[in-house]
């Protein structure tokens, strides 16, 4: 049984927390043994991403040391928190005892289908899900984590689905966190091609890695009254 | 003689020390004047492009690259098919101006021993060869009026589909400039794979404390723009034709 | 026109160019074209990662031998009976080049595209002093014939025309009366600006790079505008702006490589021009007097900073062709003649955050253009550094601050945090009913605008697991 720490996010802690739900399920079902460190928080992005990293810092320090209670890897379904604290070490380069605790952390980090088909060796978790489907590969998985090819092969082993191709479908979704509020008309121009592009192919299911490029392309879909249903990929893998 | 391509107004330099001692304080350090190495290139992926081919390879290859990618005509002749071969040519390019056509040709020395331009006067076609000593008006009259403008390319390079033209008193500038269509003629000794082993020659000849010339040239096919919805039109402010003459000297 | 293209603020001009639609057409349009032109030159070369590492390692090892190389480069004009001019700023740069204008007598120049000379306001000093000025490029002739029209993109500066617009635009200013077939237009140009040439007293361009052991500069273009430029004038000025030298004609060949592939997706453009000082005695074309203006203004500052990476750029416009920011807003929405990713970065280094303080949050820091760059400039992560900047300076709006100092306070605090998490939890469940509010002001209103919010699983996951056990 592999011991398993599970960065929830703060998202996923909050309003989706199915989604977190679903992936101790599904580590579970693996064979791993879940542990939630309770002192967790927010990996910092809307603080960080605006350019306060210095006033960051303090919760920085406090998620660290929140996972610093074993040594066991930490696995989040979500791409771009992973990346977010992948981070830590360049903020800390002046404070060099900090910088080493922080690659500690962002060594043993995985996002979810990183996990599942690098470190625990599956790429099929039998899941059967009929329908034809589009991924949206964020920004963080294949840029900033390079998790490009890892979802692509635990939903190529999904009974029953089909994947569809779409226009640009690596370009940003135009969330980029305080990004959708602060440049709303930009991130809204973002989504609404993002989505029309979707559209095109005229999917069953819009599937994708990250909980807020959920948020973003779900809210156009449910705006524009669209038949896809917006699934995270663990709910796609614990489908049968 | 490289001797007598040195100018006679001398160059000056204004401001250096200030702006330059702004850098170096700004690079935190003091101002470096020499012992600066320039690293080796760390790979020498520049170098394997096409690096095991042979002449016949490299031309196949540009004839290739210039008929699919740049829309033109590479040819590869003997020596003793130039005179008609550039009859052709000259007749084609300027049967648009169906009174009387005009080809301004370089006076290179390599390309004269090829052939004696005069042989390719007709009744409806005049030649004209550059001559520096006639003066700038001159000869940017003749090459403002020619159809067709020949010039003898030092190098051409496979990879590109390009032509290396150096300046010189007998080969001006202008001549693979003005004239609406451009022919140039290379030889086959003197294809190479790509920009890599032209620039090495160059870097040799600085070397050595020879001043390149003034006006070095890699052309790739005729002038062309995107500027108005990035569709390409063939054709812009320099010449709108262009064919390559490789010729077989091996 | 300076680096500043115009007076309206952010919002205002995000406003304008959003409502654009024959823009947002052809950019988006041109985009995808570009895009996939790239990709494909790379991909042809092969190695393409090998070549981009070589490309930082060469831009990186002349900034850091900065002055060293632009001694030599000096040195070497010199010796080729060229002139050297070292302008710390625009100003200085432009009252030299004023001054060669006014010895030689000069009534017309025609000028090569050349993003420094916007950049130093050249033009205007030129309008200002009388004297006729010439675009040659086709887009900027464009812009130039449409009273000045900003540029949208630093390689295709009339990118944000359409053809039927630029048809009206000759129609109007240049007594053009034909169609609006673009090969069409191109040729009338040829005819147009012929007499231009050769009429011409100075030529002026940019230099793409300068080689500092030979004392050459040279340029890529397509057009040929460059090479008439400096063949029929008996004049020469190239403005360079300060970092844009190699060593020698070996690290030419990389950079050259990058740069054709990267910004056209061609293995060479048609014209790549290495002009070494004046013409030789003996030659009877070309210019016969060649001045070389080195221009920092402003570029030196950022030496020795966290931003020196962008010094690296050979503006290829990559970074803009990947943009998706970029696609939406177009050029001229960044309100400087450097738009997308690198005019983010750039446009407040050069010209302050009074101006461009909007742009580095005009991103959503995706990467894309990170991965296109051709000599690795982290942009996004510079970006982030203006945003750092710009809050460590207090720049940013008083009530992000605060908020922020809330949610960082609340974030260290594990305790606070688990009680937040769970009411949270409990307030979104209870306030959001099939994605809408029941009110939506301030930040909100944004998404909410065009996007439905998240409906919320209940109880947090905390809560869940705790009582699970
Ligand atoms: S930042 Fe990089 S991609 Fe953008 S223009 Fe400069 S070199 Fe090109």
């Amino acid at each position: 049984m592999q011991k398993v720490n599970l960065f929830v996010t703060c998202l996923c802690d909050t309003v989706k927390a199915d989604v977190a739900k679903k992936t101790v399920q599904l580590l579970e079902q693996l064979n791993c043994e879940i542990i939630f460190p309770e002192k967790q928080g927010c990996c910092g992005q809307p603080a960080i991403n605006s350019g306060y990293i210095e006033s960051s810092k303090p919760a920085m320090k406090t998620l660290i040391k929140a996972f610093e209670i074993n040594n066991y890897p930490i696995v989040t379904p979500a791409g771009s928190c992973a990346a977010s604290i992948k981070n830590y070490p360049k903020y800390f380069a002046s404070e060099p005892k900090w910088a080493a605790r922080a690659q500690q952390i962002a060594n043993r980090l995985f996002e979810l289908t990183q996990f599942i088909v690098n470190e625990l060796g599956i790429d099929n978790v039998g899941a059967r899900l009929a329908g034809r489907a589009v991924y949206h590969p964020s920004c963080s998985l294949i840029r900033k984590l390079g998790v490009r090819e890892e979802p692509l092969c635990l939903l190529a082993n999904v009974q029953g689905l089909e994947m569809l191709a779409i226009e640009n479908q690596e370009t940003c979704c135009g969330f980029g966190g305080t990004f959708s509020i602060k440049m709303g008309e930009i991130s809204s121009a973002m989504v609404k091609e993002k989505v029309q592009h979707i559209s095109k192919v005229e999917p069953d299911f819009l599937i994708c890695a990250d909980v807020s490029c959920l948020m973003n392309i779900g809210g156009r879909i449910s705006r524009e009254n669209k038949p896809v249903k917006v699934m995270h990929i663990v709910d796609v893998l614990l489908s049968r | 003689m490289l001797e007598n391509k040195t100018t006679k107004v001398s160059g000056s330099i204004y401001n250096r020390d200030k702006f330059l001692n702004n850098i170096a304080e700004k690079l935190g350090r003091n101002r470096k004047y020499k012992n600066v190495i320039r690293p080796t290139l760390k790979y020498s992926c520049h170098w394997e492009v096409m690096a095991d081919f042979t002449q016949d390879q490299l031309k196949d290859e540009l004839i290739k690259f210039t008929k699919e990618t740049l829309g033109m005509q590479t040819l590869c002749i003997k020596k003793a098919q130039l005179a008609e071969t550039l009859r052709t040519l000259c007749a084609h390019y300027c049967a648009k101006a169906d009174v009387h056509g005009n080809t301004l040709f370089s006076a290179d020395k390599r390309l004269l021993a090829m052939l004696n331009p005069q042989d390719l006067v007709n009744a409806k076609h005049s030649v004209h060869i550059w001559d520096a000593s006639a003066g700038y008006k001159a000869n940017i009259k003749f090459a403002e009026q020619a159809n067709v403008g020949v010039v003898f390319a030092e190098y051409a390079l496979a990879e590109s589909g390009t032509v290396v033209l150096y300046n010189s008193a007998l080969q001006g500038r202008a001549i693979s400039l003005l004239p609406e269509a451009s022919i140039f003629i290379v030889l086959k000794s003197s294809l190479l794979p790509r920009m890599t082993q032209a620039t090495r020659i160059l870097n040799e000849k600085i070397k050595t404390g020879e001043r390149i010339p003034s006006c070095i040239n890699f052309i790739s096919g005729p002038s062309s723009t995107a500027d108005i919805e990035l569709i390409k039109v063939v054709g812009a402010h320099g010449p709108i034709y262009a064919t390559y003459v490789i010729i077989d000297d091996m | 026109m300076s680096m500043k293209t115009s007076s309206k603020n952010f919002q205002e001009r995000i406003d304008v160019q959003m409502q654009n639609d024959v823009m947002l057409h052809t950019v988006a349009h041109a985009q995808g074209l570009m895009f996939e032109n790239r990709q494909i030159a790379a991909d042809k070369l092969g190695n393409w990662e090998q070549w981009r590492e070589m490309g930082k390692d060469i831009r990186d090892h002349v900034l850091e031998n900065l002055d060293y190389y632009l001694q030599q480069l000096s040195d070497n004009v010199k010796k080729n009976g060229g002139h050297v001019f070292f302008a710390q700023t625009a100003i200085e740069a432009t009252d030299y080049i004023e001054k060669i204008i006014k010895e030689k007598k000069a009534k017309k120049i025609v000028k090569a595209k050349s993003m420094v000379t916007e950049e130093i306001g050249l033009n205007q000093m030129i309008l200002r002093n009388g004297w006729q000025v010439v675009e040659t490029d086709l887009g900027e002739y464009i812009l130039q014939c449409d009273d000045y029209n900003a540029p949208s993109h630093i390689v295709v500066p009339a990118l944000h025309k359409s053809r039927a617009q630029i048809r009206e635009i000759f129609k109007d200013k240049a007594g053009y009366t034909g169609t609006d077939n673009p090969e069409e237009m191109t040729r009338f140009v040829r005819e147009h600006l012929r007499h231009d040439f050769l009429e011409a007293d100075i030529g002026i361009t940019g230099c793409n790079f300068a080689v500092a052991e030979s004392g050459s500069i040279s340029l890529v273009t397509n057009e040929g505008n460059a090479r008439l430029s400096t063949t029929l004038p008996k004049v020469h000025i190239a403005v360079m702006g300060m970092e844009r030298i190699v060593p020698t004609f070996e690290e030419l060949d990389i950079v050259i490589s990058l740069l054709c592939r990267s910004a056209v997706g061609q293995a060479l453009t048609g014209y790549i021009t290495a002009l070494t000082g004046p013409r030789e005695d003996d030659n009877c074309d070309g210019p016969e007097e060649f001045h070389l203006v080195i221009v920092d203004n402003g570029r030196s500052d950022i030496l020795g900073t966290k931003f020196q990476d962008i010094l690296r750029c050979i503006r290829c416009a990559a970074c803009i062709n990947t943009c998706p920011a970029y696609r939406h807003i177009g050029g001229q929405a960044y309100g400087s003649i450097y738009p997308g990713p690198i005019g983010a970065v750039l446009s407040p280094l050069l010209g302050g955050y009074d101006d461009f303080k909007e742009l580095p949050y005009a991103c959503t820091l995706c990467k894309a253009c990170h991965d296109v760059c051709p000599v690795k400039i982290p942009l996004s992560d510079l970006l982030l550094k203006h945003r750092e900047k710009m809050a460590d300076q207090k720049i940013t709006p008083l009530a992000e601050r605060a908020a922020v100092t809330v949610f960082n306070y609340v974030n260290a605090r594990p305790i606070l945090w688990n009680t937040s998490v769970k009411i949270g939890a409990r307030i979104a469940t209870g306030l959001i009913k099939k994605g809408k509010l029941p009110i939506n002001i301030g930040p909100i209103k944004e998404w909410t605008n065009t996007r439905d919010l998240p409906n919320p699983d209940g109880e947090s996951f905390r809560t869940w697991f705790k009582n699970r056990k």
